[in-house]
């Protein structure tokens, strides 16, 4: 299914590429921009801290990149399907990219993963901890089961209904963005004609007018409808990870 | 076992070890010059790295942060660039091979080890490619401003001014192939988190460079991705040096940035054209690319925004398709009346000094005021009497259809 700018715009991930430092913060004092900075691991506990963006409370999907795979997010989401509810899903994540490098003992990130089979993807609260892990060869289901589990942990509101209107409000997209591709190339087309006519001018921006204001009001619905409202967590003492990985993703 | 064949059996592991760590960084090694001072030397290059960068990070400081993206490194007479870009082939179009060979053979010239008949462009082809398209970029850039590299640094009409171009550094250029690794320099080098990613663009106060870095992936093209990121690069590169002319000290308007891209790119190629933004810009849509057909008809048909408007735009997200188009159409215009001499006038009042609060930057009204004054004094016209200029020239110049 090809799908129109506003869809492919909101079924886009947020994703966030942290990094443990910045040029600024490896420069010595005094040694100028030469001297070469060698990044080392950083303890489990701070490393889920700089993964997270600032007063993150969503739950996490962390994605390793893969030189092997075709495309980076293969471990994410089936070629052979359209992906769209997975998603739908990972909008209430904080989406997190880390490159295929974060594997080398020395890299800041490398204790997010687990020492033995690192997998390709985890998800798992905000502070690391429920982590399940995936191979990247996980069936779809079991993918949908985790995020959805993780998703009514972190949020008031269930997902399923507001997943099951989204899909619907994708089809709704589709058709205005339709629309306003036809009548924009007619208002384009008669306006550089040697002699636009006023009356066909008219009619075609009203109409654009009106696709706009009806596509506004269905994002306003929309938004509404995922807005699922994160759960305030009581003020607790500062939770670390589990050493390990937690519940690995079933053998089949 | 006996000592020595413990000795031999070290000799052996250490020599393994060494062989893997060599073949790991084999990447490193340029094939066409073999970093040979006599072959770098004929390429026009200064080094292949490191070198200078930013005013807290060196190209040594970013390989070492960031060795997954893997970047050649080189270094020319203006630029400083690094290349991440994946090897691709070259497309089976006929037209487009012949495009390609035609600057393969070019690049021989300098280069003697490239193949003008190469079906796949390897990764350090490419960044010799880039090398060498940001120096053309240059040259036009210097003909367009009517000076030559020798008016810049300590003598010359530009002696107050930095020796490149009016920048006190080389102009640091990064191609990223993924936009993930573009957003982690980003990051790395400070810049603010922006919602997608994006080129950025960023003014080494110190050092005094202006960097431009983008992601062949922001670009994407199927059909041909080197000539579709070269034009995108042709179109940034020129809006980048116009920014570092005579020192970056305020932003032009955007008709003017975008305008001059686009001459760029538009002489290299009639059939693209880019945006730095656009009002409603759909970007699943190729935008038509007869830009002299549609010039001509919005000139009469009342949909052409005249320039007291059109100069008085501050951001690029406010232009629409049409105000590019006119934005372009003006520079085509003044760039032929006279051999380009005023329009190169009228860039050099545009990046003279203007007035500022202490330390706060430029009005855009002082921009937007310096545009008018300067029109009258180099071209002696209106807003209006421009428009009437160009509107006749327009019509004489371009086609019907």
């Amino acid at each position: 299914m090809t799908r129109l700018a506003t869809s492919k715009e909101l079924l886009e991930l947020d994703w966030h590429y942290p990094v443990a430092h910045t040029f600024r913060e490896t420069q010595r004092t005094g040694k100028g921009t030469s001297a070469v900075f060698v990044e080392q691991a950083l303890p489990r506990a701070t490393a889920f801290l700089k993964v997270n963006g600032e007063g993150n409370r969503k739950p996490l999907l962390v994605l390793r990149e893969c030189v092997k795979c075709k495309g980076t997010e293969h471990a994410l989401f089936d070629r052979r399907l359209d992906n769209e509810k997975t998603k739908l899903l990972c909008q209430w994540f904080y989406c997190v990219k880390l490159p295929p490098e974060v594997l080398d003992a020395k890299h800041p990130f490398r204790n997010l993963f687990a020492k033995e089979k690192p997998p390709h993807l985890f998800a798992c609260k905000w502070d690391g901890t429920e982590i399940t892990e995936f191979s990247g060869e996980q069936t779809q289901s079991e993918l949908h089961k985790t995020l959805v589990r993780l998703i009514q942990g972190a949020y008031q509101k269930d997902p399923a209904p507001a997943l099951k209107s989204m899909l619907r409000y994708l089809s709704e997209f589709d058709k205005f963005d339709g629309l306003l591709l036809t009548y924009e190339q007619k208002l384009q087309a008669e306006m550089l004609l040697p002699k636009p006519r006023a009356a066909s001018l008219a009619k075609l921006k009203t109409q654009i007018e009106r696709t706009k204001a009806r596509r506004a009001e269905a994002m306003k619905r929309a938004k509404a409808v995922c807005d699922l409202k994160l759960k305030i967590d009581p003020p607790a003492a500062e939770k670390v990870p589990a050493a390990s990985g937690g519940k690995a993703e079933p053998a089949r | 076992m006996t000592r020595a064949a413990t000795l031999a059996a070290i000799g052996l592991l250490c020599g393994a070890v060494a062989g893997q760590k060599a073949d790991s960084e084999a990447w490193r090694k340029d094939p066409y010059t073999l970093g040979e001072p006599a072959a770098l030397r004929r390429a026009g290059y200064v080094s292949l790295g490191p070198f200078p960068w930013g005013d807290d990070h060196d190209s040594a400081k970013i390989h070492a942060m960031m060795p997954e993206a893997k970047i050649l490194w080189i270094e020319t007479a203006h630029f400083r660039l690094g290349c991440a870009l994946k090897e691709v082939e070259v497309p089976q179009d006929s037209k487009v091979r012949r495009r390609m060979a035609g600057e393969l053979k070019q690049l021989k010239r300098v280069l003697p080890r490239v193949k003008p008949g190469a079906r796949k462009l390897d990764r350090w082809l490419r960044a010799h490619l880039f090398a060498r398209r940001l120096e053309q970029v240059y040259g036009e850039v210097l003909q367009l401003l009517g000076v030559k590299d020798s008016d810049f640094g300590t003598s010359g009409k530009h002696a107050a001014t930095g020796p490149i171009l009016g920048m006190k550094d080389k102009f640091p250029v990064l191609l990223f192939q993924k936009s993930s690794d573009l957003t982690r320099y980003a990051t790395k080098s400070g810049q603010p988190p922006a919602g997608k990613p994006v080129p950025i663009c960023v003014f080494f106060k110190e050092r005094g460079g202006l960097l431009y870095a983008t992601s062949a992936e922001i670009v994407h093209s199927s059909r041909d991705p080197d000539h579709r990121l070269d034009c995108h690069m042709r179109f940034a590169t020129a809006r980048n040096l116009l920014a570092g002319y005579k020192g970056f000290q305020h932003t032009l308007p955007p008709w003017l940035e975008d305008g001059v891209g686009n001459w760029v790119v538009r002489r290299f190629d009639p059939e693209q054209h880019e945006f730095s933004a656009m009002k409603d810009q759909d970007f699943s849509r190729t935008y038509p690319h007869q830009w002299e057909v549609f010039a001509r008809r919005l000139t009469g048909n009342g949909f052409g925004r005249p320039s007291e408007v059109l100069f008085g735009i501050a951001k690029a997200s406010e232009m629409t398709f049409h105000d590019h188009i006119c934005g372009w159409s003006r520079i085509d215009f003044l760039q032929r009346i006279d051999g380009g001499k005023k329009l190169a006038a009228f860039l050099a009042a545009m990046k003279e000094p203007m007035p500022h609060a202490p330390g706060k930057l430029v009005e855009a009204s002082a921009v937007m005021d310096a545009q008018r004054t300067a029109l009258k004094r180099i071209f002696g016209w209106s807003y209006a009497e421009l428009d009437s200029a160009w509107a006749a020239w327009a019509n004489k110049t371009y086609p019907r259809k």
